[in-house]
């Protein structure tokens, strides 16, 4: 047995050759879409109108969503 | 855009190639080799450390800001082929295993591929060699554990390869891998405006003709316009090719530096010359950086918390300019017309700069609040001949005092002509009250700077006078 003896750790080979495998390394499915998160730049305020319209128009942009969007779901859950 | 280089001892040509795509993202997303990884993307963790070997050996780098024009005509190995072909361990991942020295394993690669280079180079300065990887979990003692235990270990046949490839090509005035495409801005291919000039002649003539272009040397700072403020560069001139800025000549008392010599480069030719700029440039940034970062690049970007102008000015050094067939020299400090604003006309490039190959008096400090690879609270460089017990000549000059790197000129004059004791070194600290007005930022406040400075010039006494005052010399 290994009582009193350290053991190597078990994912230390793949560690070390590179091969262990992380989030970071599977590969992104075709046309993947991706997602950020917009936040507000103050750390204390009221909110009295978000205008999303330019993040709309960007090239790219396939939907944008806030908190309207979530609000029938937000209203069942409670 | 074609690049040809050897890829874990492979040939690859990669063809119509963004000239900004960093080798990093080429790496995990064209060849899926995902042992690479990608840490902060801008050249301080070393998570993404791959090898690279050319001609002049082979060198650690952070893949992350390294865009593949840089690597056309030479050898990368990654982790992947840091192991042997049939799949054995190299000696320091061996070692690496049998001292727990991984956990979350992040970033175990990077640590691997540096040990691997090290060890290659025999190199036993774990601690400088490391000092580019960052280990947030299992800390640092059983690394440097494993890179000991791995240094009797003699170099595996695999990691020569990529050296025994090269040198024959490269002495016989071969190309090293298939010639690669030249693309000059207005003959077209797949990346109009992308230029990679083989000397400066070339570099000369295109850049007048292309002013606003980026010039790419090493990529540290450049590498982050692209990956944090992803800005589009084009158009862009690669300088790898530039051969003749990478000289270092000594010549009647001054030591000749081009502009794209590295300061791993520049540190080798002035560790015995001038053994404090020496060690100013062992904390550089770190050994990945120091391998690509320029000292031209140091210069001409201006910044005013660069360790390389401070060091220069003190040392009295001349920067050449050129511009076309035009040449003009300067004295350094004259370059930096304030924050960010440098004497450099459309069309005109950093050249080089020379200075004396010995100074006795100089001496550099910085204070940071890392001690390894980290930027400057204050760089104070101090350089004070004496003859006779008087003060002759004085050149002190200061980074992060200002918004450019500066001469401190009143403390200067409070020293020159004086005798030089404690009493003359203490006036020119008060003096120099009056020669700065720094800033306030996360590295240090206006008033820490300027005691900072202040005691600087006091500790400048005592370290001529023999006394030790580096912090790695106190003794109990």
């Amino acid at each position: 047995m290994t009582m009193g003896k350290p053991l190597p750790h078990d994912a230390a080979p793949l560690h070390v050759t590179g091969a262990a495998r992380y989030v970071d390394d599977i590969p992104l499915p075709r046309n993947a879409l991706h997602l950020a998160f917009g936040l507000s730049t103050l750390a204390h305020g009221e909110i009295i109108g978000i205008d999303l319209s330019a993040v709309r128009a960007a090239p790219g942009v396939v939907a944008v969503l806030s908190a309207e969007d979530f609000a029938r779901a937000i209203s069942r859950a409670r | 855009m074609t690049v040809a280089f050897l890829l874990n001892g492979t040939q690859v040509r990669v063809e119509g190639v963004a000239p900004t795509r960093t080798l990093l993202d080429w790496l995990r997303e064209e060849r899926g080799l995902c042992g690479t990884k990608e840490g902060c993307n801008e050249g301080d963790c070393g998570a993404c450390t791959v090898m690279v070997t050319d001609a002049k050996g082979s060198r650690a780098l952070n893949a992350c800001i390294l865009f593949l024009p840089q690597l056309d005509g030479k050898a990368v190995r990654t982790v992947e082929g840091i192991s042997g072909p049939a799949g054995q361990m190299h000696p320091v991942q061996a070692t690496m295993v049998a001292h727990h020295s991984s956990q979350c394993g992040f970033c175990t690669p990077g640590f691997v591929v540096s040990m691997a280079v090290a060890h290659l180079n025999g190199a036993t300065d774990h601690d400088d060699q490391l000092a580019g990887n960052l280990c947030r979990c299992t800390g640092y003692a059983p690394i440097i554990r494993a890179a000991k235990a791995a240094a009797s270990e003699p170099v595996p046949d695999w990691m020569k390869t990529d050296t025994l490839i090269l040198r024959p090509q490269i002495s016989r005035g071969l190309p090293v891998v298939s010639p690669s495409v030249r693309e000059t801005a207005g003959m077209g291919g797949s990346a109009p405006g992308t230029f990679r000039p083989r000397d400066s002649d070339e570099l000369a003539e295109w850049y007048l003709a292309n002013p606003d272009a980026t010039l790419i040397a090493g990529a540290t700072d450049v590498g982050l316009w692209v990956t944090k403020q992803l800005r589009d560069l084009a158009p862009v001139a690669f300088l790898n090719g530039v051969d003749d800025l990478k000289g270092i000549e000594v010549q009647g008392g001054q030591l000749h530096v081009g502009a794209c010599v590295t300061i791993a480069a520049l540190r080798a030719a002035v560790a015995e010359r001038l053994p404090s700029l020496g060690e100013l440039l062992r904390r550089y940034a770190s050994e990945q950086v120091r391998n690509a970062a320029t000292i031209g690049g140091n210069i001409a970007n201006g910044s005013p918390i660069g360790d390389g102008p401070p060091a220069l000015i003190a040392l009295g050094a001349d920067l050449h300019l050129r511009r076309g067939d035009e040449m003009r020299s300067l004295p350094l400090e004259e370059f930096f017309l304030d924050y960010r604003k440098q004497d450099r006309r459309p069309g005109e490039f950093v050249a080089g700069v020379s200075f004396p190959d010995h100074a006795p008096g100089l001496r550099c400090y910085k204070v940071s609040k890392r001690f390894d690879q980290d930027i400057s609270a204050v760089c104070g460089c101090f350089n004070v001949g004496v003859e006779g017990g008087l003060v002759m000549q004085a050149r002190i000059a200061f980074g992060g005092m200002a918004g450019v790197p500066k001469r401190a000129a009143l403390a200067e004059a409070a020293l020159v002509g004086q005798p030089w004791t404690l009493a003359t070194a203490e006036a020119a600290a008060q003096a120099m009250a009056g020669d700065f007005v720094p800033l306030s930022d996360m590295r240090a406040s206006a008033a820490y700077r300027l005691t900072v400075a202040q005691n600087l010039m006091v500790r400048y006494f005592h370290d001529l006078a023999g006394v030790p005052v580096s912090v790695l010399e106190v003794r109990a």
